[in-house]
């Protein structure tokens, strides 16, 4: 299943909650919303599962056969930010009603439930209240619920949040499978590193604007402008004599011997390498690529402090 | 979209077990079975636990003797002038009173102490002994006739139309207020649960899921259908209650059975005019809650007994089935589906009065429940705070 989001936008008296975002997502990918909370990515959600309205743009869903006019109950699941199941009945209880209004009947919905209380070792206390389970557990069987009828289009807001690193694994693997199964996942989160290694495709907001967006690779192209080294050498010394030339932007001091040098970008470092060694003996070099954790810190800050900036000036 | 579609009922099912607790519907069964079985059984029950008093009655002038008949718990033999004499001084412990009947037809009780039983055996002397003055007057047969019997008081009903069967039913009146609690229970039962049920919800953050499967109109039917299957058991657990209370009291008074008749129209007409009104009600109060977010802290929360009123105001007039208010009451769908069925089983009621009533009903549960789902949609969209009441008039207009 496809997803087409072209110029969405959502306002709220004051606050535009999401301010002409555009993205696609092809049938088989799995794409991650990234963003501070108030980003926007759960009204960018609640408006593709239906529970709001646009204000402007469209959203089109297709798939093998064609366009879809919408999405329907059958095609989609959907694990919300504000989520919860019914504390006081059981577990059994709370899957039977959801897989029942699913359409499921009783004998599937049952061998379902089976399957995922022993995937998540949650079988022996599938007849307890929901109130008695910790966080954890909870967030589990609501992603059971969410999946039980096993949909082309999985939307989670925040799935891995409460869940032990055991179990962002396990969730991990289940995100995995969907996408091997030709499954479409649509997902926010704020565990960098999971994102990094799971997600095909992002979409990185802020003030529900898009920051960037594209593979982890284009990301960092836009991101990353320039050109980060690691090197091995006295870095104090290296600070001292380097930071003076016009071809390195900064010098930072990661250990004794060793830091990160920013090159400018337009510099052709085939030459300037020979010049710094005469300087300070290198010991080795190598490009340094950021991680998603720290391309998202620099850039959710960078773009604060241009809002601070335009603020500033508008006052 | 039917108000019993598959999905529906599913909810409507969900949100009846929901509320229902095996534990607690057992104890109310099990107080209910012993009521009713006390009731039915308190015949043979107070035989066994009755006391017997053991007395002796004197004669001082055996005028009329022999013929005075004492309550039914003492015994009471004739005592000689001796004994008497001897029982001045000391009463003996096997006897617990001696009664003493003077010439002047006025009489004594001699007791160890001071009891209850005492008042029923000084009523019952004092009927007798006003027979014996009244025997003692030098008076015709005619004038003891006349003293003997009440003057008669004729009822005559002008309007020749009603049923006097109807209206000569004793107790039916009783019967309406009865009807009136019964539906009061029903829709107090409606209140209490819808108000929790769509709260707690909100609360436990169980909604926004749900609505992607199914659509707020369904998910609204649904809550509407189930709470009124919980007002439903509510009233008809008040009614085998208070029946049960009814058999108990009956059992205690001197007549010692009730007799209950029922005409079948009046009873399914009630049943569908009470079902669409409590229909209403609780899409009314579905409505309503679904503007609340915490219902401790919302000033919203009282607001809802506003559509109770009509209610209460019946209660009024419900002994006065043919009067104007009672009769525009009945055709107000808020208070309809409450004064229909007592005037109906009070009095009769005319054909066009029973069909617009009906319809007036059904047309505003059909509104009230296209409006209760306007306002959960709307009010879904407001996370952590209430719509204003402008809100709400805009989602009530659509």
């Amino acid at each position: 299943m496809n997803i087409q989001i072209t110029n969405l936008t959502k306002r709220y008296k004051t606050v535009t909650a999401v301010d002409n975002i555009s993205l696609t997502v092809n049938s088989g990918e799995i794409y991650a919303l990234l963003g501070p909370n108030g980003a926007g990515k759960s009204s960018l959600v609640r408006m593709l599962v239906g529970l709001t309205q646009a204000d402007e743009g469209s959203i089109e869903i297709s798939d093998a056969s064609g366009p879809r006019p919408q999405l329907s109950p059958e095609d989609f699941a959907y694990l919300p930010e504000d989520r919860g199941l019914y504390q006081d009945r059981t577990i059994l209880d709370n899957l039977g009603f959801i897989a029942e209004l699913r359409g499921l009947d009783k004998s599937l919905a049952q061998q379902r439930i089976d399957q995922w209380l022993d995937y998540f070792d949650l079988t022996e206390r599938k007849k307890e209240p929901m109130r008695q389970l910790s966080k954890g557990n909870q967030q589990k069987v609501q992603l059971i619920a969410t999946l039980i009828h096993d949909p082309d289009l999985v939307i989670l807001d925040e799935p891995f949040s409460g869940l032990d690193p055991v179990n962002q694994e396990h969730v991990m693997n289940v995100l995995t499978d969907l996408k091997q199964r030709g499954k479409t996942v649509l997902l926010s989160a704020h565990q960098m590193a999971l994102v990094e290694r799971l997600a095909d495709k992002m979409l990185l907001m802020s003030h529900g604007r898009a920051l960037a967006q594209g593979t982890l690779a284009e990301i960092r192209a836009k991101l990353q402008p320039q050109r980060v080294y690691r090197i091995e050498c006295d870095a104090e010394v290296a600070r001292n004599q380097w930071g003076q030339h016009e071809a390195i932007v900064d010098v930072s001091v990661v250990d004794t011997d060793l830091a990160h040098v920013t090159v400018d970008p337009y510099v052709d470092v085939q030459h300037l390498w020979p010049e710094l060694n005469q300087h300070v003996p290198m010991r080795s070099f190598s490009p340094l690529q950021l991680g998603l954790h720290e391309l998202y810190l620099n850039t959710i800050e960078q773009n604060n402090n241009k809002s601070k900036d335009v603020q500033h000036e508008s006052a | 979209m039917s108000l019993l579609s598959s999905k529906v009922s599913k909810i409507a099912w969900w949100e009846f077990r929901r509320f229902f607790k095996w534990k607690q519907e057992l104890i109310s069964i099990g107080l209910l079975v012993v009521i009713m079985a006390v009731s039915t059984g308190w015949g043979a029950i107070s035989a066994v636990f009755e006391e017997q008093y053991n007395g002796a009655i004197y004669f001082e002038q055996r005028a009329n003797p022999g013929d005075y008949e004492a309550p039914k718990d003492i015994t009471l033999r004739d005592a000689g002038s001796m004994e008497i004499e001897k029982w001045k001084s000391q009463l003996p412990e096997t006897l617990d009173v001696v009664v003493i009947v003077h010439p002047d037809n006025t009489a004594t009780l001699r007791v160890h102490k001071r009891d209850d039983w005492q008042s029923d055996l000084t009523d019952s002397l004092q009927s007798y002994l006003q027979t014996l003055r009244v025997a003692g007057l030098a008076l015709t047969d005619e004038q003891r006739a006349v003293l003997d019997s009440k003057p008669e008081v004729t009822l005559d009903i002008a309007q020749v139309d009603v049923d006097e069967s109807a209206t000569d039913d004793e107790g039916s009146s009783e019967l309406g207020m009865f009807l009136g609690i019964g539906i009061s229970v029903g829709v107090f039962t409606g209140f209490g649960l819808m108000m929790m049920s769509i709260t707690a919800e909100k609360q436990q953050r169980v909604t926004e899921q749900l609505l992607t499967i199914i659509s707020p109109r369904e998910w609204m039917d649904g809550k509407i259908v189930g709470i009124t299957l919980h007002s439903l058991k509510a009233m008809v657990f008040i009614g085998l209650f208070f029946g049960a209370i009814a058999l108990l009291a009956a059992s205690f008074s001197s007549e010692g059975s009730i007799s209950f008749t029922f005409d079948p129209f009046v009873v399914i007409v009630s049943f569908v005019f009470v079902l669409l009104g409590l229909l209403m009600i609780n899409a009314m109060l579905a409505g309503f809650s679904a503007t609340i977010d915490d219902p401790n802290h919302s000033s919203r929360s009282s607001f809802m007994l506003i559509p109770l009123l009509p209610i209460f105001l019946s209660f009024s007039v419900v002994d006065s089935p043919d009067g104007t208010l009672a009769q525009i009451m009945s055709i107000l769908p808020v208070s309809s589906f409450m004064m229909m069925p007592a005037r109906l089983a009070q009095t009769d009621v005319a054909w066009w009065q029973i069909g617009l009533s009906l319809a007036l009903l059904v047309v505003s549960l059909i509104w009230m429940r296209n409006v209760a789902a306007r306002l959960f949609t709307m009010g879904i969209q407001f996370y952590g705070k209430e719509p204003s009441w402008k809100d709400i008039w805009n989602a009530i207009r659509g």
